[in-house]
């Protein structure tokens, strides 16, 4: 009674227990592209050879565009895990963590080396996420091949 | 921070325990004598200037990460980083 009078004295604050806006649109295609661009730099930057000015000064820009792609296939797979992907889905797919954490660790890796390997292994990594997003979604992945000039494929679905 | 505030609460973030719409208590004091630990209850000013109130889930170099119990709905450190010790205004003290 006595706590019920006093906190009744004081005025009503507004406090959030903020949600996520639900708006449901998520896509791994934005990680697969931004995979196929760290690939794509990755081989543009080995196959540069010149040391004049106009090769740094490309070098330097597909270094930048390598870097970027590289984190944004990093913010697309945590807001795929974060946002998306619920126990359910870690539960039917008990590797899909690790997935996620070894995709982001190769993408890290691809943005900080020159290292082909590391690229084919995130872009593999976005892959096999994709499958693995379009099953929880009831549909059925289907590996076809880019139009882009890596050549390597593209997860979609039928 | 302060000394004793009551809020209303918007939002599912908390649930089961705190659900949308309802009261709590919040203060300082105990704040006073122990910092925030993992699994209290804190509000705190958001870098837009709004309160919000989750649970510390982990005490880094320089500030805390905070949960919603609702992890599933939830918008906290894994979108919006550590929260300072500034910026913590309490603690939830009990529902109304």
């Amino acid at each position: 009674m006595i706590l019920k009078t006093l906190t009744s004295l004081l005025s009503v604050r507004t406090a959030y227990a903020h949600c996520d806006i639900p708006c449901g649109i998520y896509d791994p295609h934005m990680a697969q592209v931004a995979a196929h661009t760290v690939v794509r730099m990755t081989q543009l930057i080995l196959d540069t050879k010149g040391t004049d000015s106009k090769s740094i000064h490309n070098v330097s820009r597909m270094t930048h565009v390598k870097e970027e792609h590289a984190g944004r296939i990093e913010e697309e797979l945590e807001t795929l895990r974060n946002d998306y992907f619920k126990d359910e889905h870690f539960k039917e797919y008990p590797d899909l963590e690790e997935l996620i954490k070894d995709t982001i660790d190769f993408a890290s890796k691809a943005r900080q080396n020159i290292d082909m390997d590391v690229a084919l292994k995130a872009l593999a990594g976005t892959q096999a996420i994709a499958e693995i997003f379009y099953k929880t979604k009831g549909v059925t992945p289907v590996r076809v091949k880019s139009v882009y000039p890596t050549l390597g494929e593209i997860v979609t679905y039928k | 921070m302060l000394l004793l505030a009551r809020f209303k609460i918007y939002g599912h973030s908390m649930e089961p325990q705190i659900g949308d719409g309802e009261e709590v208590l919040v203060s300082e004091v105990p704040f006073w004598f122990k910092k925030p630990q993992i699994n209290d209850i804190v509000a705190f000013v958001s870098k837009d200037n709004k309160v919000l109130i989750k649970r510390v889930s982990g005490v880094v170099r320089g500030g805390y990460y905070v949960q919603g119990d609702n992890r599933e709905d939830s918008l906290d450190s894994r979108r919006f980083g550590k929260v300072l010790p500034k910026q913590i205004m309490g603690k939830f003290i009990f529902k109304l």
